[in-house]
C-alpha cells in the first residue's frame, strides 16, 4: 500500500519545462502591459495639455478686443495678462507652470487679420419705388478693407513626455473680432 | 500501465494550451490598444475645429454690426425670391471661406483645415415679436485614415431694430 508508483504524476524535466513554455508566454504580455502604462501616460500627459490649452484660449476669448493687443506672450518667460472688464477682472496666467509633476509651458500669439468684406448695397431710392422688385433695387458689390477689427488668437501648450527630451505640443486657434457686446 | 504511460506529458501540453491562450489574449489587447488611438486623436481635433468654427462666427456677426441695412436687405429679397443677394452677403462672401488654415496644424498630422460659414438668417418669433439672428460655421479637414472629421458651431443673438435719427 505504500509502494509509490512511479510512473504517474510529472517528472522535474516536465514541470521545468511547462514553466520555461508558461514564462515565455508571459514575456509579450507584460511588454504589452508595459507599453500601455507608458501609453496612458502619454494620453494623461496629452489630455492635461488639451484641457489646459482649452482653459487658457477660452479666458484669453472672455477678454475685450482692445485689452489684448497683438504679440506673443508667455512662452519661456511667465507673463498674466489682466483685463479690468465690466463684469469684473480677469487674469491669465501664461508661461511655464507645473501640474502633477509635469511642466506644461503656454504661448498666445494674437495677430491681426486684415478682413476685406464683400457687401452687397442696395439704393434705398430704387428700392422705396419698387419694393416688390429686388432685382431692380439698384445692388452694387462693394470690397471694404479692415484692419484691427478681427485677430486670430493662436495658444500653444508644450510639454515632454516621460523619458523624452523631444517637445510635444498642443495648438488651438480662434478669432475674435471687435464687436458690440 | 497503458493509462499511466498515457497521462504522460500531459503538463506540458496543458501549459502549451495555456501559452497560446495568453498569447492570443495578449495579441487581442494589442489590437484593442491600437484601434482606440485613431478615436482619441479624432476628439481632440474636434475641439480645434470648434473653435476655427467658432471665430468665423464672430466675423459674421461683426459685418452683420457694420452693414444692417444692407443685411436686412438681402434677407427681404430672399424672401422675395432672390436670394444671390444674401448669399454674396453670407455663404459665398469671400472672406467667409478660409482654406488651408494652417495655424492650428493637427498636432499628430500636418492636414489643413477648411472654415466655410454655412448660413446666417434672421429667426423671428410671433408670439414675442423677437427677432434673432442665426449664424452657422463649420469646419472641416480630412484624417490620415481618409475620413472627414468635420464639427459646426452655432451662434444665436437676438436683435433689436433702432430707426437712426
Amino acid at each position: 500500500m505504500k509502494t509509490i508508483n512511479r510512473s504517474t504524476g510529472m517528472t522535474l524535466t516536465e514541470v521545468m519545462l511547462a514553466m520555461a513554455l508558461l514564462a515565455s508566454a508571459f514575456i509579450p504580455i507584460i511588454g504589452v502591459m508595459g507599453t500601455s502604462i507608458k501609453a496612458t501616460d502619454k494620453d494623461d500627459r496629452t489630455i492635461k495639455a488639451v484641457n489646459l490649452c482649452q482653459e487658457k484660449l477660452n479666458r484669453a476669448l472672455q477678454f475685450p478686443f482692445t485689452s489684448i493687443s497683438v504679440g506673443t506672450y508667455g512662452g519661456a518667460t511667465a507673463k498674466t495678462l489682466k483685463s479690468n472688464a465690466a463684469a469684473g477682472s480677469i487674469n491669465l496666467i501664461l508661461g511655464p507652470e507645473t501640474i502633477d509633476g509635469v511642466q506644461f509651458t503656454s504661448q498666445l500669439d494674437v495677430s491681426d487679420v486684415p478682413v476685406t468684406f464683400q457687401v452687397p448695397t442696395y439704393d434705398p431710392f430704387a428700392k422705396g419705388e419698387q419694393p416688390n422688385t429686388p432685382a431692380n433695387w439698384g445692388w452694387t458689390n462693394q470690397n471694404i478693407n479692415f484692419t484691427n477689427v478681427y485677430h486670430k488668437y493662436v495658444l500653444t501648450v508644450t510639454w515632454q513626455d516621460k523619458g523624452s527630451k523631444a517637445n510635444k505640443f498642443y495648438t488651438l486657434a480662434s478669432h475674435k473680432a471687435k464687436i458690440r457686446r | 500501465m497503458k493509462n499511466t504511460d498515457n497521462r504522460r506529458g500531459m503538463a506540458l501540453i496543458l501549459a502549451l494550451v495555456f501559452a497560446v491562450v495568453l498569447l492570443q489574449m495578449a495579441i487581442a489587447y494589442s489590437s484593442m490598444t491600437r484601434a482606440s488611438k485613431p478615436q482619441t486623436i479624432q476628439i481632440d481635433e474636434r475641439i480645434k475645429l470648434d473653435y476655427l468654427a467658432h471665430g468665423l462666427t464672430e466675423l459674421a456677426l461683426l459685418k452683420f454690426q457694420l452693414y444692417p441695412a444692407d443685411f436686412y436687405a438681402c434677407w427681404e429679397a430672399a424672401k422675395k425670391g432672390q436670394p444671390q443677394y444674401l448669399r454674396s452677403f453670407t455663404i459665398n462672401a469671400p472672406e467667409f471661406t478660409i482654406n488651408n488654415f494652417s495655424d492650428s496644424n493637427s498636432s499628430f498630422n500636418a492636414v489643413p483645415i477648411n472654415i466655410q460659414l454655412a448660413s446666417m438668417a434672421i429667426l423671428t418669433n410671433d408670439k414675442w415679436k423677437t427677432e434673432a439672428l442665426f449664424i452657422q460655421a463649420g469646419a472641416a479637414y480630412t484624417d490620415q485614415y481618409g475620413r472627414n472629421i468635420a464639427k459646426e458651431a452655432v451662434r444665436l443673438v437676438s436683435l433689436e431694430r433702432k430707426l437712426n435719427k
